[in-house]
This record gives structure tokens, sequence and C-alpha cells, in this order.
């Protein structure tokens, strides 16, 4: 054992702190070593003139001002504390989640008209214009369905261009397709139904995305009493302060991005039936990518808490937050799901479905509007009037 | 140097999970001095280690009804002591403050109103070499030698490898031997 090691160990030694056989070595070197001995000899001097330090007493009333602080606040200040403080990371907060709530609120409100309106539309085939002869729409995932759903039709070739009666039809405002809507068959109102449900779910899981991202998500515990909670947002604010700029926007993409998008994309797909199919089908597709990754703040944290109290002393629980952002994950899921399948068509509404050799109504979205079997299923001639040009 | 542990009894414990007033008093009264010494040996001002030393005692009447017992009382509180002088110490405020080595010249004056201390040579010179120290291995300093903990209770206590309580608590006493060279025989 060299003379530094030796000394690296003399104030265990001293206080026999060591283990055995290292205290047998150090032993050993302080034998032939008289430097070392010298300098065990001060450390000695110097534990002693420390020991000779009085103890301190604590001041006179110190017990009552303890307890006296110790009685516990009245349940208003509790609670008030534990909704605004700290002030500066929950009132932000709060307040974003407030305006986010309102301005969906007001949003869902005014596309009310259209959500009634598209309850009572069904969805038809899509077919390219420009091909004469009718055929189920192209293999995408969802028009695919769509097809499915209406090939019940055939189709005839020679239909015939009314590009004016067309422009009539767009010319209907929301408030007579509504009066329309109201006089719903049960089927339509099942339909309604499902959308009111959908965008029940949306902005459900709205609140609750912002209640994960607003509450606390984890709470370490640090000899009971170092209590560190962090919510999603804290989180993020906390990685950018201390300048950790990839990862702030990694976690925010993934847990406030992405999520916000997916429910975006969703809340428009409910609330907007005009919405071309192109851009729906590429929706949908975008929203399965985002989905595989609604996850991975749940995942984190699990591991996180795995980890933290594996290791010991310091403890990781679980806050109501996780519960809100997994639940507003699970239910953004059930209504893409939802929504992305489309409703049966109801067995009454096929019978006015053009038979073959008729003329073929051309739908410009699949998802409503063009369904002149609905609205006038008898009319013949009305019926023509909607065909496209299809020269 | 330390008192004999006094409070630990498993019926005190449950006392004090319950949230029974007498047994609280009882516990600040038991560690009071203990408390209040790391404390005002961390900080070196008597009004701010009081507050240190309340804030630690409500801090734990908090956490009691959560306190498993798998620690010892003395260590728990020695753990909420010390952290909050080192949290306290971290401030940016009071790196400035010690910037202008404000607190050791407080010290070393002697300005300690309420803590009755022996003003004299010897003590006065420890106390300025504690207060030099820097804060990790002052802290370990004061637990084994003026508290009189073991190298594994203050392992716990601030959450440390055994060994680096030891190294630590080498570098202390090795930099106090330095520094208090002419006092010693």
């Amino acid at each position: 054992m060299s003379c530094h090691d030796a000394r690296e160990s003399l104030s265990a030694f001293l206080d026999e702190a060591l283990a055995p056989d290292e205290r047998q070595r150090v032993a050993q070197h302080l034998e032939g070593c008289s430097e070392c001995q010298r300098e065990l000899a001060r450390l000695e001097q110097t534990v002693a003139l420390l020991h000779r330090v009085e103890p301190v007493r604590a001041p006179v009333g110190f017990v009552d001002a303890v307890t006296a602080a110790a009685r516990p606040r009245p349940w208003y200040r509790r609670v008030a504390a534990a909704v605004f403080l700290p002030f500066s990371v929950k009132l932000p907060a709060e307040a974003t989640a407030v305006v986010m709530v309102a301005l969906l609120a007001v949003y869902v409100f005014e596309r009310t008209p259209a959500l009634q309106e598209s309850a009572r539309t069904q969805p038809e085939v899509r077919e390219d214009p420009r091909q004469k002869t009718a055929r189920p729409a192209p293999p995408a995932a969802l028009t695919d369905r769509f097809a499915r759903d209406s090939s019940s039709g055939e189709r005839s070739p020679e239909s015939k261009a009314r590009p004016l009666e067309k422009e009539q039809d767009r010319r209907e405002t929301p408030a007579a397709r509504g009066r329309i809507a109201s006089e719903a068959e049960t089927p339509k109102r099942l339909s309604a139904m499902r959308n009111f449900l959908l965008s029940f779910l949306i902005i459900l899981a709205t609140v609750f995305f912002a209640l994960g991202i607003i509450l606390p998500v984890i709470r370490f515990t640090t000899v009971y009493v170092w209590t560190n909670e962090h919510s999603i947002a804290t989180i993020i604010l906390a990685l950018y302060e201390s300048n950790e700029y990839f990862l702030c926007a990694v976690v925010f993409a993934v847990s406030i991005f992405f999520p916000f998008l997916k429910l975006f994309y969703l809340l428009t797909l409910v609330t907007s039936p005009d919405l071309s199919p192109e851009f729906r089908r590429r929706s949908f597709s975008t929203m399965e990518w985002l989905g595989r990754y609604s996850m991975t703040d749940v995942m984190v944290l699990a591991l996180m808490i795995f980890y933290v109290n594996s290791s010991g002393y310091t403890e990781a629980v679980v806050m109501p937050g996780v519960y809100f952002f997994a639940a507003s994950a699970l239910i953004t899921m059930l209504a893409y799901g939802w929504a992305n399948t489309v409703p049966q068509r109801p067995t009454a509404l096929t019978a006015s479905e053009p038979a073959a050799g008729e003329i073929v109504t051309l739908p410009t979205n699949p998802a409503r509007r063009h369904r002149p079997s609905s609205r006038r299923p008898l009319d013949r001639r009305a019926n023509r009037s909607r065909e496209y040009s299809l020269d | 140097v330390r008192e004999a542990e006094a409070g630990d009894a498993p019926r005190f414990l449950d006392r004090l999970r319950a949230g029974e007033t007498a047994a609280f008093e009882e516990l600040v009264i038991t560690y009071q001095h203990r408390v209040f010494g790391v404390a005002v040996r961390m900080l070196g001002n008597a009004a701010e280690a009081q507050e240190v030393a309340q804030e630690a005692f409500l801090r734990a009447h908090r956490a009691l009804a959560d306190f498993r017992g798998d620690a010892k009382l003395s260590t728990w509180l020695y753990a909420i002591t010390s952290r909050l002088c080192l949290n306290r110490l971290a401030t940016a405020e009071r790196r400035l403050h010690r910037q202008g080595e404000e607190t050791l010249l407080r010290l070393a004056g002697g300005e300690w109103p309420d803590v009755a201390v022996e003003r004299s040579e010897v003590e006065a010179a420890l106390h300025r070499a504690i207060a030099e120290l820097p804060e990790e291995r002052r802290i370990v300093v004061v637990l084994r030698d003026l508290e009189g903990l073991s190298y594994e209770e203050i392992a716990e206590v601030l959450d440390l490898e055994l060994g680096t309580v030891r190294s630590r608590l080498h570098r202390a006493r090795a930099d106090l031997k330095d520094k208090l060279e002419r006092f010693l025989p």
C-alpha cells in the first residue's frame, strides 16, 4: 500500500470504519511509515479538537414556535394552494386549458348544423367522374369501405351531364339541410347519435388531454418529505430552461403537438362533412402514424418510476395526470377507430338505390350530401338532375 | 456526543403517525437541539438556522403519516435538515452573499446572538474553519464529528455511497487539520 492510498484511508481508520482486511493493510503500512504515523496523529488531534466544540442549543421558545406553526391551515387555503400554486406554472396552464376548451366548444357549436346534416347523409360510392363505367372506388382502406357499403347499386354507363343542377344543389343552405335532417327516421337518428357521441368523445379526450398535460404526472419523494411533482408541461418547461432543446422538442412533439394534431384532425373529420375524400384518406393515415406515439409518455413514465423505485431512497409515484393523459390517448384511438368506420347503410334506404340501367349519381365526396335517393327517393328526374358531367 | 436514542419506540411512532399533538411536541423537544445544531453550523446564522430548523420540523410533521419507520427518526430529521440547508446554500441569493464573504466575517466575528457558545480563540478558529469548508464536506464533518453519526447513517442521511462519505470526510478533516495547524499540540 502506498502512502497516498494509506492517507486516503486514515480518517476511516481512525473511526474504525474500515473493512478488516483494509484495516490490516493500513496498519501494516503505518508500522513502516513514520510520515503516515505523524499524519494520523495530526488527524486524530484535529478530530479531538472538533469534539471539544460545545453542542449548540436551540433558542428558547423554539418548540412553541414550531408547534404553533404546525397547526393545520384551514381547508380553503389548502385547496387554493393546491389549485393555484405555483402561480407561474399553474395559472398560465389553467388559462390555456380554459381557452382551449372554450374555443373547442365554440367550434363544435358553430358546426352543429353541419353535424346534424351529416347525420342525415350516408356514404356513397366514390367514382372517377371521367370514367363512364361505374366501379367500386379505389382500394384505399376508407373508400374501400364506402364501396362495400354501397356497391349494391349497379351503375349505368350512359349518364348525361347536368352541371347546372349540381350548382343548384350546392346552394342549399345548411338550414334547409337541417330541416330535412329533423324529419329523419330512426336510422338517421342513430347516425345523429353516433355523431354526437363522437364529438362528445373528442371533447372529452380534449379535456382529458389538457388535464393530462397540466396535472402532475409524477411525484418524486425524497426522505418522505421532498415531494417534487411534475406535470408534462413543467417537464417541458424544465427541459427548455436547462437548454435541452432537442429533448424539449421531442417531448413537446410527442406529448402535446401530436395528440393535439390528432384531436384536431378528428374534430375536423367529424364536423366537416365536405372534406375531400383525398384529404380524409390522408388524414386517417397520418393519424394512424401519429397513433403509434400516443402512449410514449406513459411508457417513459413507467420506465422512470421503475428505475427510481428500484434505486432506493427516492420514491416515485404516478399522479392523476397520467391517467388523464392515457385516457385521452385511448379515447382518441377509440374515436378514431369509430370515425374510420362508416355506419351501416339502413336497408330501408337501399331500396331506393338506382337499379341497373339507371343513371348514376356521382357524389363529390363519399361521406354525405349527394344522396338524392334519401331525399327524393321517387323522383327520377331529380335523381337524374344530380349527375355529373361524364362527357 | 449524541444523546441516547429516545423516541423510536413503536408506540411513539404510532402516536406520531396518528397526528397526536403531544407526540409531535415531544419529538420537537427531543430533536430540537440536533436539528438546530446542524442548521446553525451549516448556515452560520442563528436566525436563518431557526427558520430552517422550524421548516424541517414542519416538513416532518406534514410527512409523518407516510413515515414508514424503516429509517430512524433521528436519521430522517437529519436528512430533512441537511437537505434544507444544502438547498438554501445552493440558492443564487446565498451564493452572492457568500461572494462578499459576509457570512464568514459574521461567523469569525462571532455574531451568534442566541446561541450559547464558548467564545475562546480555539472555538472561534474552529467555527471559522468549519464555515470555510465547501458545503458537501462541511455537512459530512458536522454530522460525523459534531453530531456523532456513523458512516452508514451519514450515507443514509445524505443519500450517498459509503465510499463517498468516507472520502468527503477525509478531505474535510484534512482541510481542517491544515487550518487548525497552530492549535494542534
